[in-house]
């Protein structure tokens, strides 16, 4: 490889009116896929806005394997290919003229891949994207990403608005990319299920802030559910993140000691969504040691 | 060698990989200098982290059940399947004995648990 | 990129829009003909109607402005593609001058066709076009407003809509007034003072909204904002 990151985000902050992006720290290497969670409005998509370059950031660095995305601005956004939630093309006219008008911008664009993707994918080149409907405007981004050998592909909430059938081809999309160990992904999404299948790592925002970024295994390793009496649970209390009592059980995230096998629970491994409601709803003393 | 993970089971997936490459060691579905399916690859047929399946080849490669050529991926060891039958069945007699206490601590009697047995080995054939 | 590729690039830009707005071509390609055709008649008849020609010249400065404007289009998408300010600034400095260049050579072709043929009333219809084309300018150049935006209609702050209706309304209002021909024979210093009037607005606006989108700021999120206050500033 003869980078060491695909993607450096050092100490990004960014403010806009009424809401600011905080401290985001994080690295992916090449070949590899992390996956944004948090809730709506938790600021996935400023950052990513940010990562692009659209968002000028207050503070902090972004490098896109290893171009400073300021000093060297070309080459760092023209190794990004993006499919955004927000569409940034001209509605008013269609996909292949879109693709005419943005292509001269990177060097490496190929209009018949571009046009092999269309097809595959089943958009109509010639009409206008304001005929069409999310889902298909997502595959003509989708398909104008991978037209210029992009090396970092940078997704805001994907899958919202595909069927299921082509969020399966997507995901299959995502695994062909990273066959090869040189191209990175980055995907926000609050459909947890994605993540739990194809990202290798995970970063949760929330309410601007970084909660955790980490490995999936990671993640895995270190966290368990625990279900039973609220005395036994109440006995966890040490390595407890937070706890959802309902009707007929107490449930919680702890952290995975030796200790939480003594209060004889039922003991599972916890799901990305699990993840993300504990840690978004933690309190802030918890989140220190985390 | 087919792998097959599950979603519920309480074993991290990574184990149950390294579990089921085991098996197959041991009853010779692959055999000594097999190659493994890249780690890539196999994390795109199971529909999950790269990072999980290299941290499985890691493991069986600290084991000595697999051995790594750089650039080329991961391939079977020579192995001693004595020794790993040995380690399998210090493995069971591990759960097994997890098993007689939960028994013991349910009420059942030594012929309970034999009848037991009996019902799911005939099931499972 | 080097001045070539953005050039080039501007014109698919062009070409892709001039496929969507054949007809505007087409008013412009009216506009001028009834312009110089009038120029004729004044000058055959050594009718003494400066107001027309100033009309012509300030109509000329309204279409430039226009299509400055048109050009200065504030796209999303160049903030993501590897496009930096310093290449946006030059892309904007083509695109105006290929305009201008573009207007002067058609209007040297009317100038030459106009001097051959003859029209009695090209007169009443030059003045007629020339009312038309101002609301039809004002009411875009508010429309304008949208293309700083970057986001959907019901995100735009209250004082941008009603300025957009008040332009339709004095567009409408306009228009109204000219249909009463009689009265630009008489009241010719008000058209004359409207014309320039509103031409001059039109040309300040541009030149402020274009002096805003050159500014350092290369921040999509900021640069709306900005625009949008200098805009409900000029209004």
């Amino acid at each position: 490889m003869r980078m060491d990151y695909i993607l450096e985000v050092e100490n990004v902050c960014k403010k806009l009116d009424g809401f600011s992006l905080e401290n985001i720290n994080f690295k992916l290497e090449p070949g590899y896929i992390m996956g944004l969670i948090g809730q709506n409005g938790s600021g996935k998509t400023t950052l990513i806005n940010t990562i692009l370059g659209l968002y000028q950031r207050t503070m902090g660095n972004v490098k896109i394997c290893g171009h400073d995305l300021n000093l060297q601005e070309s080459k760092a956004k023209g190794e990004i290919g993006f499919v955004l939630d927000e569409n940034p093309f001209i509605e008013e006219i269609s996909s292949l003229d879109n693709a005419k008008i943005y292509a001269p911008y990177y060097r490496e664009f190929d209009m018949r891949v571009f046009l092999k993707y269309c097809s595959r994918f089943d958009v109509d080149p010639k009409k206008k994207l304001k005929k069409l409907s999310k889902g298909t405007i997502v595959k003509f981004q989708l398909a104008f990403a991978l037209s210029h050998k992009a090396k970092l592909f940078i997704m805001d909430e994907p899958a919202s608005g595909l069927d299921p059938v082509f969020r399966k081809e997507l995901t299959e999309i995502m695994y062909d990319e990273i066959l090869n160990g040189d191209k990175s992904i980055v995907f926000s999404s609050h459909l947890t299920e994605e993540i739990d299948m194809v990202a290798d790592y995970v970063t949760l925002i929330h309410q601007g802030k970084q909660i955790i970024s980490t490995s999936k295994e990671e993640l895995f390793d270190n966290y368990r559910i625990v279900k039973g009496s609220e005395e036994k649970i109440r006995n966890l209390k040490e390595y407890i993140i937070g706890e959802k009592v309902t009707q007929y059980t107490v449930e919680a995230l702890v952290k995975n000691e030796e200790s939480i096998l003594n209060q004889g629970c039922q003991i599972e491994i916890p799901t990305i969504s699990d993840f993300m409601y504990y840690f978004t709803n933690a309190k802030k003393e918890v989140l220190t040691y985390v | 060698m087919n792998i097959i993970i599950s979603n519920s089971s309480n074993l991290a997936i990574y184990e149950q990989i390294i579990n089921q490459i085991k098996t197959a060691i041991i009853n010779k579905e692959v055999i000594p200098g097999d190659a493994m399916p890249s780690i890539r690859g196999l994390a795109k047929d199971l529909q999950i982290s790269v990072i999980t399946t290299k941290r499985a080849y890691e493991e069986l490669e600290k084991e000595g059940l697999l051995y790594s050529v750089s650039g080329k991926g991961f391939y079977v060891c020579e192995q001693n399947t004595d020794l790993l039958k040995e380690k399998k069945i210090s493995m069971i007699e591990k759960h097994l004995q997890d098993i007689i206490n939960e028994c013991k601590a349910a009420g059942l009697s030594l012929e309970d648990i034999k009848d037991m047995i009996d019902v799911l080995y005939q099931d499972h054939e | 990129m080097s001045n070539k590729e953005l050039r080039k690039a501007l014109i698919v830009r062009y070409i892709v829009f001039l496929k969507r707005r054949w007809y505007y071509l087409i008013l412009v390609l009216i506009y001028f003909l009834l312009g110089f055709l009038s120029e004729v008649e004044m000058i055959k008849n050594k009718d003494d109607t400066p107001y027309i020609v100033m009309a012509g010249v300030f109509a000329i400065i309204g279409m430039i402005s226009y299509s400055i404007t048109e050009i200065t289009r504030h796209e999303k998408c160049h903030y993501i593609v590897p496009f930096t300010y310093d290449e946006r600034k030059r892309y904007y400095l083509i695109g105006i001058l290929l305009n201008f260049t573009i207007l002067l050579v058609v209007s040297l072709l009317f100038i030459g066709v106009s001097i051959v043929i003859d029209h009695d009333y090209a007169n009443i219809v030059m003045q007629v076009f020339a009312m038309i084309g101002l609301p039809y300018m004002l009411v875009s150049s508010f429309q304008k407003i949208n293309m700083f935006k970057g986001k959907k209609k019901k995100d735009n702050p209250l004082t941008v809509y009603i300025s957009y209706v008040v332009g339709v309304l004095l567009g409408i209002a306009i228009t109204i007034m000219l249909l009463r021909l009689d009265y630009f024979a008489k009241q010719r210093e008000v058209m004359n003072a409207l014309i320039i009037g509103i031409n001059l607005i039109a040309a300040v606006r541009t030149w402020y909204a274009t002096r805003e989108i050159m500014k350092g700021d290369t921040d999509y999120e900021n640069v709306k904002i900005n625009q949008l206050k200098a805009l409900k500033k000029l209004m």
